[in-house]
């Protein structure tokens, strides 16, 4: 009986990094009622799905990067799959620098994610221009990827204390 | 799970490379083609976005009333501050009001008994809905709210939403609980418009920004600043004369209007339910199947 607990808790702390990337998305889509804000929402999740990239992968597989993104352009109402591309490329690119940038300091980390946030931000206005077929308005696509890039730091400490409620990695 | 992830552990490094690889074109491929059928608009995955957005409402719901609960503390503190000065101008708007609304029940009795004299066919009837807003478009790439209202409430996709500053926009996807309305500002937003005063008729398109353009005016020089812009009620989706903005800028070859709704500060809107005279229903449909589809049905 307590082993099946402790093996539902393990599978619960599993959980963690994507239901982490699930509170931003909706978080995403909820209205604030500051004036510009909306158009200009920081892309929340692109700061949970690079931390986790790097920091646990194990835990976030790319299927969930995927479905967690598409979800994302369903609530939103952007064209759907544009967020899933945007974090399954910025999610890849993490895995695979990871090593690079785990034994670094944290400004490595950030001047890492600022490259990362402007390349998803090229991207994102790339593909939304395609798919509607004209040149969207840049502004709203620069402000949004600074603001994401400033709250990095903010947001990677925060998902810190939060990976702690996640099991331990294991070695390897 | 474990001897799973201890096996790709002992995977040769190419080998996991590769693995990733692959995993990343798979995944990067299924999003382009989600947006190839998005763009396409294919059944099946508009029936998915109307089935989410009908499981997602009445999370946005309960979780946007602790967001509305704080920005409503702030806007209150900083209403408090100039109290004073907004009740004074408010007392001149209702002074101004009173006058308007004489004014408008004099034209009311009026034009009841001119349509009287000339035997004008009644409006048709209009009905409302009003929905809370309870998501906005988290991006740059539309202009678009959510609201807690759908197709139970009479709600379909087309039909006009308005405040009571002016139209916002059109609803262009409908739950059973939730609905979509896609703001005047939106890249693909079309509105059959009237000029006010001169009466020409134009269509104001939105372009992502805050302003709208005046499109197919006869002549630039057709609109004066400060003109009023209202809807025609061409197309048969709006209503006639629902006030839309104000001219605001006009240059060689387009006039800009300055939309009388706040798009930024939409909490409540109504989505007005127009029963427009149709000849026949099946003919209104026709054209947007084809009249290939519509021959086969005829014989």
């Amino acid at each position: 009986m307590i082993p099946e607990a402790i093996r539902w808790f393990r599978l619960v702390r599993m959980l963690v990094p994507g239901v982490s990337v699930l509170f931003v998305v909706v978080l995403t889509a909820i209205p604030v009622g500051i004036p510009y804000l909306p158009t200009v929402t920081p892309f929340f999740a692109l700061i949970a799905v690079y931390f986790w990239g790097i920091y646990r992968p194990d835990l976030l597989p790319i299927w969930a990067v995927f479905a967690l993104g598409a979800l994302q352009d369903l609530l939103t109402g952007a064209p759907l799959g544009v967020t899933s591309l945007a974090l399954v490329l910025v999610y890849a690119l993490a895995v695979s620098q990871r090593r690079i940038v785990l034994g670094q300091s944290f400004g490595v980390e950030w001047a890492g994610f600022m490259l990362v946030a402007a390349g998803a931000g090229i991207v994102v206005w790339l593909v939304g221009s395609a798919f509607r077929a004209a040149f969207l308005w840049t502004d709203p696509f620069a402000v949004q990827t600074m603001l994401t890039a400033a709250l990095y730091p903010v947001f990677s400490w925060t998902l810190a204390q939060v990976a702690r409620l996640a099991p331990p990695a294991q070695p390897g | 799970m474990r001897p799973n992830s201890e096996r790709i552990g002992l995977m040769a490094a190419p080998l996991r490379v590769v693995a990733q690889r692959f995993t990343l074109l798979l995944f990067a491929g299924a999003s382009v083609t989600l947006l190839v059928l998005a763009r396409a608009g294919y059944p099946p995955l508009e029936r998915v976005r109307t089935a989410v957005l009908d499981i997602a409402a009445p999370v946005l719901e309960v979780a946007a009333h602790p967001v509305a609960a704080v920005t409503d503390t702030v806007g209150d503190l900083a209403a408090l501050s100039n109290v004073y000065s907004e009740n004074l101008r408010l007392r001149e708007e209702v002074e101004r009001l009173r006058n308007w609304q004489a004014q408008a029940r004099l034209l009311a009795q009026e034009n009841a008994a001119f349509r009287g004299l000339l035997r004008a066919q009644p409006e048709p009837g209009m009905t409302y809905v009003t929905g809370r807003v309870i998501g906005d478009s988290g991006g740059p790439f539309v202009r678009a709210v959510l609201l807690n209202a759908g197709t139970v409430d009479g709600i379909h996709p087309g039909v006009a939403a308005v405040t009571g500053d002016g139209l916002v926009g059109r609803v262009v996807d409908a739950g059973r609980r939730s609905s979509r309305v896609l703001l005047l500002t939106d890249l693909n937003s079309r509105v059959p418009v009237v000029v006010e005063s001169s009466r020409y008729r134009a269509i104001l398109s939105g372009d992502n920004t805050d302003s709208l353009k005046l499109a197919f005016l006869p002549a630039p020089s057709a609109v004066t600043i400060g003109d009023r812009i209202v809807t025609s009620g061409h197309g048969g989706l709006f209503p006639a004369g629902l006030p839309v903005g104000v001219v605001t800028e006009v240059t060689a070859d387009a006039a800009v209007v300055t939309p009388h709704v706040e798009f930024r500060r939409l909490e409540y809107v109504r989505i007005l339910l127009f029963d427009f005279p149709r000849l026949d229903a099946d003919e209104a449909e026709a054209p947007a199947a084809g009249a290939g589809a519509a021959g086969r049905e005829g014989g």
